[in-house]
């Protein structure tokens, strides 16, 4: 399968099963989309003639560019089709992510605190309380949490440790107490743990900073973008905005960080459309590393984004793209995370098929040290997989393990398939009927997404010539 | 070639007699915690870019 698409003035081909880009001029795109047309029909990563119909399709492109120019293009077709780079066979297509090492546990996302500072209209944590009461998590059991990941990593070398909530900053003892266990015990297991925290940057004190940078992968600091637009949503208890202390406190954090991971990262609703416009806020406040994403959940009932918003969403993407390539040009460093694709050293074909691994190598813990597929799960009736004290719901467990690409029918058919992995369980359930299923508009958003960050590609690769 | 400049070859097949060492990034944890997407994230494993850059500095063929 090859996807090829005109975007912001470039003519791109993406080799769907093997993952080569290419740039193509117009003779060159209107020849492979013959092509392509012509092969329509035939069983994905089927073999087989690349070439044009006798007929209209091939006079047609002729009279258009000539002869000579539709055979060189042709040509030149063929070539990439012979190297591996256009028309892949889709070799391992029909079979499931691998066993072993890549199914045990390796990231826990640990709810310290299903409580916050912050009522957002759009949390999908319910102002932090989950759908329960509001509560903390124990020190005693975030080193618990720490150790049954260790313990269940089986032979994985890096793991993984995300500080959530609610509002992580507000059960800082358990953060640090984790952290201390981790460090301790990883090693003595041959292992590594990377720790992130994801916090709203309100109540960041100098202590906490000084932690965070000094044990931390990565930080991720919510912020919407224009005062306007973060005030909307993310309020105080008293309804008063947030926007001038989450600033203060992101500045601050990243202002730490030096070459140390971070990002800032901002959720857009049905409110804010021109969500272009909050990055580009975001980047002018100083942030390099910016991440927005559409709203998850619809308990507000009034901020989800709906049928009706696709197209505004999707051209917002495209006029992002662009202004994320004018500021790089200028020689400005922004990173938007979604069109940070990663074209010669992303993962392996084993990780594509597999997505995000919740509910077998991705979990959530609740502050009792019960276990859920991921924290979108959390709270939710039937999907508790068990406790870190008990037993684990071994049935559930492998439901999500073996819901993956190739098991997903409206997958099989997506061109965006190996970028995206499979998209999320949660959405999946919630708008497509089941963890098997999909999220429309979520693979819409996801799809230009992938052709902005491949266009992106494009340009920096000395496509403006 | 004159109509189509390659700007990244494939690269899908490494990794597919391992089924995948498990070592890189959990996408989620990442940044986004609502839109999965595995393409942004890195290969981790031995034989990735990165891995290979370090050993070779390691043994001082950098
Ligand atoms: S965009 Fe949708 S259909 Fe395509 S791979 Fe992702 S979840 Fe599947």
């Amino acid at each position: 399968m090859v996807h090829a698409y005109r975007l912001l003035g470039k003519n791109i081909a993406i080799d769907v099963n093997g993952g080569a880009v290419h740039a193509l001029d117009d003779v060159a795109y209107d020849v492979l989309r013959a092509v392509i047309d012509a092969r329509e029909g035939r069983p994905d990563g089927a073999g087989g003639e690349v070439g044009l119909p006798e007929g209209p399709v091939a006079e047609a492109l002729s009279a258009k560019h000539g002869k000579a120019c539709v055979a060189e293009a042709l040509e030149e077709i063929r070539g990439l089709t012979a190297d591996g780079d256009l028309f892949t066979e889709g070799t391992f297509w029909g079979g499931a992510p691998g066993a072993g090492v890549g199914s045990s546990l390796k990231a826990l996302c640990l709810n310290v605190s299903h409580d916050c500072d912050l009522r957002c209209g759009y949390c999908f944590a319910s102002a932090g309380r989950f759908g329960g009461g509001r509560a903390r998590m124990a020190p005693k059991v975030a080193m618990d949490a720490v150790g049954f990941l260790i313990r269940k990593s089986g032979g994985r070398r890096s793991l993984e440790v995300d500080f959530f909530g609610g509002e992580p900053t507000l059960a800082f003892d358990a953060v640090k107490a984790a952290v201390a266990h981790g460090e301790a015990e990883a090693g003595k297991a041959g292992k590594e743990i990377r720790f992130t925290i994801t916090t709203n940057a309100v109540g960041l004190d100098d202590g906490m900073m000084g932690f965070i940078n000094g044990h931390m992968d990565n930080v991720v600091l919510s912020l919407d973008g224009r005062k306007e637009v973060h005030d909307a949503c993310r309020v105080m208890a008293d309804g008063s905005g947030s926007y001038d202390a989450a600033v203060r406190g992101a500045k601050a954090m990243v202002g730490m960080r030096g070459g140390k991971g971070y990002y800032v990262r901002g959720t857009y609703t049905n409110r804010n459309l021109d969500f272009a416009a909050d990055v580009a806020h975001l980047a002018d406040l100083g942030f390099e590393r910016v991440s927005v994403e559409p709203v998850a959940s619809s308990w507000d009932g009034g901020l989800e984004l709906g049928e009706a918003h696709l197209p505004a969403v999707l051209l917002e993407y495209e006029r992002l793209a662009l202004a994320v390539w004018e500021r790089r040009r200028r020689g400005e460093r922004l990173e938007f995370f979604h069109f940070e694709v990663d074209l010669e050293g992303g993962p392996c074909a084993a990780k594509r098929m597999a997505g995000c691994g919740a509910g077998y190598e991705y979990m959530a813990v609740t502050p009792d040290g019960g276990l859920y597929p991921c924290h979108q799960f959390v709270g939710m009736e039937g999907y508790r997989i068990g406790g870190i004290y008990g037993e684990q719901d071994a049935g559930l467990m492998d439901a999500f393990k073996s819901t993956n690409l190739s098991t997903k029918a409206d997958c099989a058919g997506c061109w965006a398939r190996f970028h995206c992995g499979g998209g999320c369980a949660s959405s999946s359930l919630r708008y497509g009927g089941g963890i098997g299923g999909t999220y429309a508009l979520g693979c819409e958003m996801e799809r230009k997404r992938v052709e902005c960050a491949v266009w992106l590609k494009v340009m920096e690769s000395g496509g403006e010539g | 070639m004159r109509h189509i400049r390659t700007v990244a070859r494939s690269t899908y097949g490494k990794g597919l007699e391992s089924k995948g060492c498990g070592e890189c990034r959990s996408s989620c944890q990442s940044a986004c915690k609502t839109s999965c997407t595995v393409g942004n994230q890195r290969c981790e494993g031995a034989g990735a870019p990165e891995a290979e850059a370090a050993e070779r500095a390691a043994a001082g063929r950098a």
